[in-house]
């Protein structure tokens, strides 16, 4: 009874006019800059940042929400039309999904993703709803060695699941906590690594480090790449799929929205993991299997809802813990902190509307990319036609006019040039960007919560392993790394995160 | 010695660098406290050690496991976009956002090898007036839109 209060609560704040209209511009951005090839959600999200900074902070919020499932929802549009699959997270979608749309058959296959992502957006929400709470409460009694232990285990977990080496990975979390300590130390008041600039006793901007890395980085190297796209679905057919189509599919929305919901909370899991795990299950239950890789609707219905339900959910450690599960939620715990809003368990009991609404608008934002995106699939195919030498400059202005406005000084735009530099480096080398920026929220975090812990035991750092959830947590996070070892589990690893 | 992976070495190299950085500059610097009442270095000396650690040992396996080599690398695209950056950041101040936005807009264009100047031109116009109407009208952002000397 007291969800149902609570979501009661929670539509009063997102069906007001404005927040309705905030929700539904973030979504229409959101699948706008998602369905540009070449952006995907954290760099849509970051671009976006600064038109929420003025706004109150439950409107930032549930805008920001709707752009990032806009752009998950635009990424998938993008990888059936042009088999660019505009994120990581749609790869597979474009497996089965452009077959489809060489078929002439892209309108079934846009529609049973836009369903099935109404439908795993519908389940998540209230998956949210119910579970939320109970782990807002528990983790109110969680100490500062339990958040240390938690963050280790969130970090190890996201580093287990990024693509690539394990090694530079670690590599990039540490690095990342260690750009996060830049800055003022709270305790001492030393102004640590500033080298000398003042605008560095405040820290490294966190929009000017994303947008560098997710905006400027990428743009860099797709000019270097060259950009030869062709949109070969001509004929888009109907959009809403057949009952045949939605028979088939069932089953595989279900098994998707459930398999989501779960790898969604997991840290370092979100959207990429799932959609991978459900096609992989799909292929495996599939009866018969050899249509699939050649334009099986159920290679997009699984996946498009898993994704889905795995973005939605991924909301659950950031908004209760607040600890980031991936890059985007990293970027909205930032948000929320420009918004002056200190990201934890205390968000649900000090600001329930902010909390609630955040949770009812996500559904709202859902029923709008349903409604939305099936009769404007003409819209974003001629979207998908303007070509890169258009686009790239629009990126570049967006993100010097954020990284000046996060500010309000060009010294940002500066370290956003010399950020960009590092990033570029990043990527040449393989170095995946997201556990540095996860690093990077979690940095000075992780230290007041060590040095809070370690007050506590006077000094004695047994405090971790002597208490049982904070043990647990360890114990955890050496599993997760040991598992890795074992060559078995590597491989598969290495074939489920493989593009 | 040949060198397996080049790509993983120089990861290595950065990565240990930066470590050793950090570690020196905590270690030196910075108080270490005590473990019950940490000082500013404590944990970025940690830190720090712990990316010089994980850097030798992407350095190692880039000496020992065969991988990639370093890619071709065109650095004209990224120049120019720091170029437009630079440009941009100077010019915000003196002359405001409508025109430092079209002269972000034109040389950044300059990053790709397809550039026209017909549309860039026209790019530049319809994207400097937008930036005006979405970032001061519509949303109040502090940006200086107009010339002031």
């Amino acid at each position: 009874m007291e969800t149902l209060a609570n979501l009661e609560l929670g539509f009063s704040v997102a069906l007001t006019l404005a927040n309705i209209a905030y929700c539904f511009i973030g979504v229409l951005l959101g699948t706008l800059v998602g369905v540009l090839p070449g952006l995907g959600p954290v760099a849509s999200v970051a671009m976006l940042l600064p038109i929420t900074f003025t706004l109150p902070p439950d409107s930032a919020l549930i805008m920001l929400a709707g752009i990032y499932y806009g752009a998950q929802y635009g990424g998938s549009t993008t990888a059936i039309l042009v088999n660019i699959p505009g994120e990581s997270s749609s790869v597979v979608t474009a497996i089965d999904g452009y077959r489809m749309a060489r078929a002439g058959r892209a309108g079934p296959a846009l529609g049973i993703a836009a369903i099935g992502s109404f439908f795993a957006g519908t389940i998540s929400t209230i998956a949210i709803a119910c579970f939320a709470p109970v782990l807002s409460d528990l983790a109110l009694e969680f100490g500062p060695a339990e958040y240390f232990s938690l963050m280790v285990f969130g970090l190890i977990a996201a580093v287990v699941l990024a693509r690539g080496s394990l090694l530079k990975a670690i590599g990039m979390v540490v690095l990342g906590l260690l750009l996060g300590l830049v800055g003022t130390d709270v305790n001492s008041g030393t102004a640590r690594y500033a080298l000398g600039f003042p605008e560095l006793r405040d820290g490294i901007g966190f929009i000017a480090l994303s947008m560098a890395l997710f905006g400027i980085a990428e743009v860099a190297c797709n000019l270097e790449a060259g950009q030869d796209r062709n949109v070969t679905a001509q004929r888009i057919g109907r959009v809403l799929p057949s009952l045949n189509d939605l028979r088939i599919s069932a089953p595989s929305i279900l098994r998707g929205t459930t398999l989501g919901a779960v790898l969604g909370v997991l840290p370092g899991g979100g959207a990429l993991l799932a959609s991978f795990a459900s096609y992989m299950l799909e292929k495996k239950v599939a009866r018969p299997p050899r249509t699939f890789g050649h334009g099986d609707i159920r290679g997009v219905a699984g996946p498009e809802s898993a994704n889905n339900a795995g973005a939605q959910t991924s909301f659950i450690p950031m908004i209760t813990l607040g600890i980031p599960s991936n890059p985007t939620m990293a970027l909205m715990i930032g948000a929320m902190m420009i918004q002056g809003i200190a990201p934890g368990p205390t968000v649900m009991s000090e600001r329930p509307g902010l909390f609630w609404g955040l949770i009812a608008s996500m559904w709202v934002g859902n029923l709008m990319l349903l409604v939305l995106n099936l009769p404007l699939v003409g819209l974003w195919i001629r979207l998908l036609k303007v070509p890169y030498r258009l686009l790239f400059p629009a990126i570049l202005l967006f993100c010097v006019i954020g990284a000046y406005s996060s500010s309000n000084s060009v010294f940002d735009i500066y370290l956003m040039g010399a950020l960009a530099v590092l990033g570029y480096v990043f990527v040449k080398l393989d170095c995946e960007p997201a556990p540095l920026i996860l690093g990077f929220i979690l940095g000075p975090m992780m230290e007041e919560n060590l040095r809070r812990a370690l007050l506590i035991s006077r000094g004695h750092a047994e405090t971790f392993v002597t208490q049982p959830i904070s043990l647990g947590f360890l114990i955890a996070s050496v599993a997760l790394l040991a598992v890795l070892v074992v060559p078995a589990i590597r491989s598969t690893r290495e074939e489920a995160l493989q593009e | 010695m040949r060198i397996a992976s080049t790509k993983d070495f120089l990861a290595g190299i950065l990565f240990a660098a930066f470590g050793v950085t950090f570690a020196a500059v905590a270690a030196t610097s910075y108080a270490q406290g005590t473990p019950a009442r940490m000082g500013a270095g404590f944990f970025p000396l940690v830190l720090g050690l712990l990316l010089t650690g994980v850097g030798l040992a992407v350095m190692a396996r880039g000496l020992i496991v065969a991988g990639d080599g370093l890619p071709r690398v065109r650095l004209r695209p990224l120049l120019s976009l720091l170029a437009a950056m630079v440009l941009f950041a100077v010019l915000l101040r003196p002359l405001g956002l409508l025109v430092s936005a079209a002269v972000l807009v034109l040389a950044g264009s300059l990053s790709s090898p397809e550039f026209r100047l017909r549309d860039a031109l026209l790019l530049a116009a319809a994207l400097s007036v937008g930036a005006v109407l979405l970032f001061v009208m519509l949303l109040g952002l502090p940006l200086p839109v107009w010339p002031s000397f």
